[in-house]
């Protein structure tokens, strides 16, 4: 047991920030990032014994987290919703108002307003655009690296990351 | 602003976990495995109850051969004409 105990420690340690920040970048939001964050190693933990260990330990982490944050965003955006069609008569536009609760500290620290606009808008892309943004331009990883812990060939991985620049374009 | 350039992303600063989480996740990671029940006794409950099931259903078909045959009995003709001849 406590064997065990030293072996989730040390995950834990050698993970925390790769994890808590990439559910930051897309939360935008420290209390969602915290609570994110121990969704996943919770989920780890769980996890750890059916875990093949001749597979990329930090693959699968970068996997867990990502759809630990996605569906986390989903039943954040859920609640939102049905808060708001209950006030709303026509529900045109409430989708793009669903903007975060934004309190990024990596970004208010750098007081960069223009970073922060860009930001709202990556958090306003469909999932798979979304991911690789953040998986290419702030994680700093190669198009391989998103390939496989997205199961997409290379090929797909720039198609999508030239659909999500488009796509930023167009949101106002 | 230039949308091509997205390296601005680069500028992000990385941020710090604070250490007390660790404990919040130990003690959450504890708490479900507390609430899981085993799938062992969950898998022998399952198979006693699933044992009962069979062997109610194969005595009940055997009891409902027996009242058949008790029924075939009953249909045959029994010439006991004793009472109107009295």
């Amino acid at each position: 047991m406590v064997k065990k105990s030293v072996t989730y420690k040390n995950i834990y340690n050698q993970y925390k920030n790769l994890v808590f920040n990439l559910a930051l970048q897309y939360c935008q939001n420290r209390q969602d990032a915290e609570e994110i964050t121990q969704d996943v190693f919770v989920k780890i933990f769980d996890k750890w014994q059916t875990f093949r260990k001749d597979a990329d330990l930090k693959t699968w982490i970068y996997r867990i987290t990502i759809n630990q944050s996605l569906d986390f965003l989903k039943y954040k955006q859920r609640k939102k919703r049905s808060f708001i069609i209950s006030l709303l008569s026509s529900d045109s536009s409430y989708k793009e108002n669903l903007l975060p609760d934004f309190d990024h500290p990596g970004i208010l620290m750098e007081q960069d307003e223009s970073l922060k606009i860009l930001m709202q808008k990556i958090y306003r892309l469909p999932k798979n655009q979304k991911t690789v943004i953040i998986l290419l331009k702030i994680e700093g990883l190669t198009q391989r690296e998103v390939a496989e812990i997205m199961k997409l060939s290379e090929g797909a991985v720039e198609s999508l990351f030239q659909r999500a620049k488009t796509s930023l374009k167009k949101i106002l | 602003m230039e949308l091509d350039n997205l390296d601005i992303l680069k500028n992000i600063k990385r941020i710090e976990v604070p250490d007390a989480l660790y404990h919040t996740i130990e003690c959450r990671f504890e708490k479900n495995r507390e609430n899981n029940i085993p799938i062992l006794k969950v898998g022998i409950a399952a198979s006693f109850v699933i044992g009962l099931m069979l062997a109610q259903f194969y005595f009940l078909g055997f009891s409902s051969e027996i009242n058949q045959f008790n029924n075939e009995i009953e249909l045959v003709e029994v010439n006991n004409n004793s009472l109107y001849y009295e």
